[in-house]
């Protein structure tokens, strides 16, 4: 099956989209390097992990405007699994 | 009363990027990764002291430079895929070759963090922390090589001109494999090397 697709964004906003990834990412370490883990914390560094996750399936995997089933358990794939470890930290 | 045939507002289509059978193998990836992280939280809830020791060993900086590695490495391959729809078929090779460079940084990090962690005497067999941090790394680092291997394919495609514009199809399954990988990563990262202590 062959797909006609169009481009999905400039280059521009790739790379806009690639540096807030690497900026949320060096957010996420320093915000966790000098503390004790707590589960306020655990629950913000997780939280900023489902924000990359949501930029990698939208704009990177292009599910923007995919069918609702897949976009949807790939959006929530990350907040699920979130919730599910922050919980074990509250135990 | 007579049908009056109303003109229906133009929908963009949903179109699942890739091939389907590509979608159901991601899928079983997905689920399986998901219940080793949930496996992992359940028992470093249960031995709390044990994982914190053992991620006091683990440089936070080397998962930070993998994901930088593999962060990188999506990103030019949705360069490659800009490019290839633009049909230019020499930047989409050009930026297969650096997303796979990128690969390289990620697993020459992921060595030297191995070497380390070995160096200090610990082992998949050590203790609980040390069975899921090796085990889960090294599984999600094949699929990285596994990725690796697909990004060549490609780019040996794209640079005999099988892909273009028109037939993106496989490409676009290779790629969101690779996403997928980078997608697992991302928990990954706040799992083991973050969320110490």
């Amino acid at each position: 099956m062959s797909t006609v697709c169009k481009p999905k964004f400039t280059g521009l906003k790739l790379i806009l989209l690639w540096l807030l990834l690497l900026i949320l990412t060096l957010a996420a370490a320093l915000l966790a390097e000098p503390y004790t883990v707590t589960i306020g914390l655990v629950a913000i560094v997780l939280f900023v992990t489902a924000i990359k996750a949501k930029v990698l399936v939208d704009s990177f995997m292009g599910l923007k405007n995919a069918p609702l089933f897949w976009r949807a358990l790939l959006l929530a794939y990350v907040p699920v699994l979130g919730v599910i470890i922050t919980l074990t930290y509250a135990f | 009363m007579s049908a009056v045939e109303i003109p229906q507002p133009l929908m963009p289509e949903k179109i699942l990027p890739g091939d389907f059978a590509v979608w159901l193998f991601i899928l079983a990836e997905l689920s399986v990764f998901a219940l080793l992280f949930i496996l992992y939280a359940i028992t470093r809830a249960r031995f709390p002291e044990l994982f914190a020791e053992g991620q006091a060993n683990i440089n936070i900086n080397a998962g930070l430079g993998n994901t930088l590695a593999l962060l990188t490495s999506s990103y030019f391959v949705v360069a490659a895929q800009q490019a290839l729809l633009k049909n230019r078929s020499k930047i989409a090779v050009w930026n297969i070759v650096l997303a796979l460079l990128s690969g390289c940084v990620y697993l020459t990090i992921k060595a030297y963090e191995y070497l380390h962690v070995a160096e200090l005497g610990f082992g998949l067999s050590s203790n609980d922390f040390y069975f899921f941090y090796f085990g889960l790394t090294a599984f999600h680092m094949f699929h990285v090589i596994l990725g690796m291997l697909v990004l060549i394919v490609l780019a040996v495609k794209v640079a005999k001109g099988v892909y273009h514009a028109e037939r993106m199809n496989e490409f676009e399954s290779g790629a969101c494999y690779w996403h997928m990988v980078d997608l697992l990563w991302l928990i990954l990262f706040p799992l083991i090397y973050v969320l110490h202590g």
